[in-house]
């Protein structure tokens, strides 16, 4: 098989799943298994007749309508998937083909945060009349530890997800000075985030300081662990989306038809 | 709304998997003529709405396997008179996956160029009680039908 038609079977996978609104691993899992499928019997026509153009033909044929096909995937997706996609499209994860920018990172990494806020902050109101009732508010500084909490969290989520975006986009140029600097920043987050929960809650500077120093052995162990494996995992996924989403999938029926 | 994969099926005589050459023929061959090809009702997917997912699952009954091997069983199974657009096999899979009667799990070695992986499906017990149900609801389908057109079963 020629890279030529690899692009082809591709491009005709890419064609039935690309209007599928499903989440962008679902959408990953339907690719590479329809490739799976169709480069197989791709192999099977090729065997049959050794012309590459004809046995794509078959191939494609035996597929079956793309139209068709998208429409039963779709039918396929489970709620939870279409909820998922609804999210993704809220969150607007980084496109694969657009370029880095600081600004673009920090939307990214607000919508991330904003997201994780409301989510602690609905399950905190479910929650809070069986607490209240449980005597979990016994004073007021619980209470304000369990507005903090939802607060820290969404701030420790954007520091990661921006952090790890810049790695991706220093690693990506080369630029291994700037992903020292990020290391360094990443082992700063988790304390930065205690320091600052802790100080809001006891009113006192010192003792959200003396909290913070607490966790700095740890999280200069951890955070740029957390940083980079969280760049390792979008550069993976968006290394793998790139390969499809750069295919140029809308002449390829009437192709194929003229062939 | 459940979308049905486009199926036809030719309905094959009682010995059909015995008849001689039937094997060998091939089905894209589209010049040569099956006996089947005289003569026999052609069954569209109309007329097997909803008996997809329990083909595939009577498939799996015999084994895991993945999209393609679920096909050629199939494609004994109706004595190769079974025609399925192939791309269609998978939607089912994924609605029966999401409903838990089948689990599945890439394979662990890659499969062709580039890597493509292929997923392997097998029953689960709550696909087996799927079975057992879609199997009784066929069952009752064809007895009370040969009742009405007077052909029983």
């Amino acid at each position: 098989m020629n890279d030529l038609t690899l692009v082809e079977l591709r491009t005709l996978v890419e064609r039935a799943v690309r209007p599928v609104r499903t989440t962008a691993a679902q959408k990953m899992r339907m690719r590479e298994e329809l490739l799976a499928h169709l480069t197989a019997i791709f192999e099977e026509e090729l065997t049959a007749n050794p012309n590459e153009s004809l046995a794509l033909v078959r191939a494609a044929q035996r597929f079956g309508n793309i139209e068709e096909l998208t429409e039963q995937l779709q039918d396929s997706v489970s709620r939870a998937q279409s909820v998922g996609a609804y999210l993704e499209t809220f969150l607007q994860s980084p496109c694969p083909t657009e370029a880095f920018t600081f600004l673009g990172a920090a939307r990214y990494a607000s919508r991330v945060s904003v997201f994780v806020l409301a989510f602690n902050l609905v399950v905190l109101i479910v929650l809070f009349p069986w607490m209240l009732l449980q005597g979990e508010f016994d004073t007021g500084r619980h209470l304000l530890f369990a507005i903090a909490w939802p607060v820290a969290l969404a701030a420790f989520m954007f520091g990661l997800f921006f952090l790890s975006l810049w790695v991706l986009h220093a690693q990506s140029s080369r630029a291994w000075t700037q992903t020292a600097i990020i290391a360094a920043l990443s082992t700063l987050l988790v304390p930065a985030v205690t320091f600052a929960v802790v100080a809001v809650i006891v009113f006192d500077v010192k003792t959200g300081w003396e909290s913070a120093r607490t966790t700095l052995p740890l999280a200069a162990l951890l955070s740029p662990l957390l940083v980079f494996g969280m760049a390792w995992t979008f550069a993976h996924e968006l290394r793998q989306r790139r390969e499809w989403v750069s295919l140029e999938v809308d002449s390829i029926v009437a192709r194929l038809s003229e062939s | 709304m459940l979308h049905l994969p486009v199926v036809a099926l030719r309905l094959p005589p009682a010995n059909c998997c015995q008849a001689s050459g039937l094997e060998s023929r091939d089905p894209l061959d589209t010049n040569s003529k099956s006996v089947y090809d005289y003569g026999m009702a052609t069954i569209h997917g109309d007329k097997l709405r909803g008996h997809l997912e329990a083909m595939i699952l009577s498939t799996l009954e015999r084994g895991e396997a993945h999209g393609l091997e679920i096909l050629d069983r199939l494609e004994q199974a109706g004595c190769g008179l079974l025609r399925l657009k192939e791309g269609s096999l998978y939607p089912a899979l994924y609605r029966l996956e999401a409903a838990g009667q089948v689990k599945a799990d890439w394979e662990t070695e890659q499969h062709g160029r580039r890597g493509a992986r292929r997923r392997i499906y097998r029953l689960t017990p709550k696909g087996k009680r799927q079975l057992h149900a879609g199997r009784v609801e066929w069952q009752q389908f064809v007895n009370i039908l040969g009742g009405i057109l007077g052909a029983p079963a």
